[in-house]
């Protein structure tokens, strides 16, 4: 038996003994094991069980303090031998004199209670008081103004504001990852590198920047790499900032590992894990292709633990390649099992249903610990549930969407209420023609603009993305455009920048942006112009909303969101700690404690693998039975 | 929030049966002008019209490759890993990963679509 199936040993609530069973099922103790409290300094005691065999205990939380032990403080005037001769007649046995404070720790007879001998003792009269050595341990709850919110780590059965999941919100009181008891013996996983594979990460972001992986000696000084691209200057494919201007990577990431007790937001699973930042999705999603480069970067790189919260198409040999060469180095890959109320084993969905046994699939558990209706299940393709429903977590900097509403727009532009698609219902839109729902046409020889201004004049600003939703129905030669104006007005007139400009869609359309500096100021304006020529003319152009991310230095933003996006990285925040509690884990170890140590839930069971919920304490405590030992019974 | 999510995944859903992406003539829908900071469209689905990966032995070479397929409407040849590579064929000429098969090519592992993944937010 190695040194970490003991430390893991050590930390089973209640009652446990470091014992092995031999083939004569006698108990007996290992004959080179350290004590529990030399390996963990947690105080331990040894009574007797029912059966008579000798028990040792770590007594964590269930009791305030040491059975068998008391604190005796005695008179002043007690020379060495009366206090020699206060312990014979008490019967106890000193364990220690602390002499400066008149007080001798001692062990009690055994059958007596310290609550008798607290009685007893107190009528002697050379004891001045006499008291238990109560049991103090670190207090890991972080103070992270906003940790209340995260329920996950500790659910009160609070009201999560800002939710978008309406269901179970609150939820019930104790359906969380029992994180904090876990806490209470690891919080630091700095020797822990955790590849999210993702849309990026704002490394800059106060909950992160301190928790990073160090790639400097590499090549990759910005913790990581991005292979999409973000349409930033001269950044497409392949290049070494993998910032993140959608939200999710950052999201992701900060569930991890962003900092605790520093004042800002929130708390991660594992709060020093070092996160590696490999961008492979833009706004658009990635492919087979950046994926799995992502994850051979993460391998390469050194990572211990792969975090991917996406999914896609279907069996993807290459991915599968990748995920096998994670395992050849040892790394434990956590994913999601997807947002589709679906059941995997029917509908298969990757890299969800591969069957490595270094991958595990998360699904989405609400706060009452119900499934989220949302997520994907499967009794052989889905492992374990987490948290998944409303998670606050660190965000890259603002995000909001705007209606539009308040545009500024000439005369052929109008805000409507349409039903763009059979069935959607009335939404409002910006419309050009004013008679867009009517199915009219727009005019010949058209001008015709929109825009808005907007604050971009925080010093802290990095980027900022934009992303337009509209339907489009243009004739040849007639455009839409996008501009901006760092000076305010009218984006199309001089000195704005023509961003893009498209003729001939006949689609819906979403795009895109991402400016990272050409309008900074407090006056940047950002509009969209419909130019038509003289001849043939169509529907035109309605716009739905525009969605505005900033990413910031210094951020401290957050976000609640929903998805298994969010429950694979409390699960990947545990493998991480797992570990670094436990160093000489192998993948196998590691996923073995999280399944087997997790916390029966009734609604995963039949859905998942098995049925239980990620458990960080439980994993933390969780010893898998050895095997092939020689016990000597003594 | 939430409901806008849902609008998006509408739009996304009305992308695919409307062959968005396309334009009415069926040409490939790209943004007529480009400057810094610009993203292209790209439709849904769960793979990349006209994008390829294909596993081949270590003797395979990028010409090679480049002289093969070229027929099928080859646009471009990109390493991707080791032994690895993307072949972007214009989507119009070449639809279909049987083509590719039927080409053959002596030192080709498999050839499977470029498929796409999104992050895994609720729909």
């Amino acid at each position: 038996m190695h040194t970490s199936a003991i430390r893991s040993v050590a930390l089973v609530t209640g009652v446990v003994a470091i014992v092995f069973v031999t083939s004569a099922s006698a108990w007996v103790s290992p004959s080179k094991s350290r004590s529990l409290e030399e390996l963990t300094g947690i105080r331990t005691s040894v009574h007797t069980s029912p059966a008579g065999n000798q028990v040792q205990t770590a007594n964590l939380d269930h009791a305030t303090y040491v059975e068998g032990e008391v604190l005796i403080k005695y008179r002043p005037t007690l020379t060495f031998t009366a206090r020699k001769n206060l312990m014979v007649r008490l019967g106890v046995q000193e364990i220690r004199n602390i002499s400066g404070l008149r007080v001798v720790h001692v062990k009690l007879p055994q059958g007596q209670s310290v609550e008798q001998a607290l009685q007893v003792f107190a009528q002697d009269s050379g004891v001045e008081y006499v008291q238990p050595n109560f049991i103090y341990k670190a207090m890991a709850a972080p103070t992270d103004p906003l940790y209340g919110q995260q329920w996950g780590f500790r659910n009160t059965g609070q009201t999560i504001a800002g939710a978008d999941w309406p269901i179970n919100n609150p939820g019930v009181s104790g359906s969380d990852m029992n994180i904090e008891q876990a806490w209470d013996h690891i919080t630091d996983c700095s020797t822990v590198v955790v590849a999210v594979v993702d849309t990026g990460v704002n490394y800059l972001h106060q909950e992160l920047a301190g928790n990073l992986w160090d790639g400097s000696a590499a090549g990759y000084p910005n913790h990581g790499f991005d292979f999409v691209g973000n349409g930033l200057p001269g950044d497409t494919d392949n290049d070494p900032l993998p910032q993140d201007v959608n939200g999710h990577g950052t999201h992701v990431a900060a569930t991890i590992a962003a900092t605790a007790n520093n004042g800002v937001a929130g708390s991660g699973v594992c709060w020093q894990a070092r996160i590696m930042a490999v961008r492979v999705l833009s706004s658009f999603g990635g492919t087979t292709a950046s994926v799995t480069a992502g994850v051979n970067f993460a391998v390469t790189q050194g990572a211990h633990v792969i975090n991917m919260s996406l999914g896609g198409g279907g069996f993807d040999q290459i991915f599968s390649d990748a995920i096998t060469n994670a395992r050849t180095n040892g790394i434990v890959v956590v994913v999601a099992a997807g947002n589709d109320d679906s059941d995997n084993d029917v509908a298969p969905t990757y890299p969800c249903n591969f069957t490595h046994d270094n991958l595990l699939c998360v699904a989405a558990l609400d706060q009452a610990y119900g499934r989220a209706g949302f997520s994907n299940y499967g009794a052989t393709s889905v492992d374990v549930g987490a948290p998944g429903t409303n998670v606050l977590s660190g965000w890259p900097g603002t995000s909001f969407e705007d209606d539009l509403t308040t545009w500024t727009s000439t005369a052929s532009w109008a805000r409507v209420n349409c039903e763009p698609i059979t069935g959607l219902g009335l939404v409002p839109m910006l419309v050009n023609p004013t008679n867009w729902c009517a199915n009219g046409t727009y005019a010949n020889n058209e001008n015709a603009v929109s825009y808005r201004v907007f604050d971009m004049g925080d010093p802290n600003l990095r980027a900022v993305n934009y992303e337009f939703w509209s339907r489009l129905n243009l004739q040849a030669n007639d455009y839409i455009g996008i501009a901006s104006k760092s000076t305010g007005g009218d984006p199309f007139s001089v000195g704005g920048l023509l961003i893009t400009e498209i003729s001939n869609p006949d689609t819906f359309w979403f795009m895109s942006l991402t400016d990272t500096g050409t309008c900074f100021t407090s006056n940047c304006s950002v509009g969209i112009r419909l130019r038509s020529d003289a001849t043939t003319v169509a529907r035109g152009a309605g716009f739905f909303w525009v969605t505005v991310n900033t990413l910031l230095a210094n951020s401290t933003h957050t976000y609640v969101v929903s998805g298994t996006s969010m429950a694979s990285p409390h699960t990947a925040g545990v493998a991480a700690m797992l570990r670094a509690f436990n160093p000489s884990f192998a993948y196998g170890d590691t996923i073995d404690a999280i399944k087997n140590g997790g916390r029966s839930v009734p609604a995963l069971s039949g859905v998942t693998v098995t049925g239980r919920a990620v458990d960080a304490f439980g994993a933390l405590s969780y010893i898998k039975a050895p095997t092939g030992i020689n016990a000597v019974v003594q | 929030m939430w409901h806008r999510v849902r609008q998006a995944v509408l739009f996304l859903t009305a992308l695919v049966a409307a062959g968005a992406g396309c334009t009415t003539s069926g040409q490939p829908f790209t943004p007529r002008t480009m400057s810094a900071g610009a993203a292209t469209v790209q439709p849904d689905g769960d793979q990349v019209p006209g994008e390829w990966l294909i596993k081949v032995a270590p003797e395979v070479t990028v010409n090679q490759l480049t002289a093969l397929y070229q027929s099928l409407g080859l646009l471009e040849v990109r390493p991707v890993a080791e032994n690895l590579f993307l072949l972007r064929f214009a989507p119009e000429r070449l639809s279909s990963e049987a083509e590719i098969r039927r080409v053959g090519a002596p030192g080709v592992i498999f050839v499977q679509p470029n498929f796409r993944y999104r992050a895994l937010t609720p729909r």
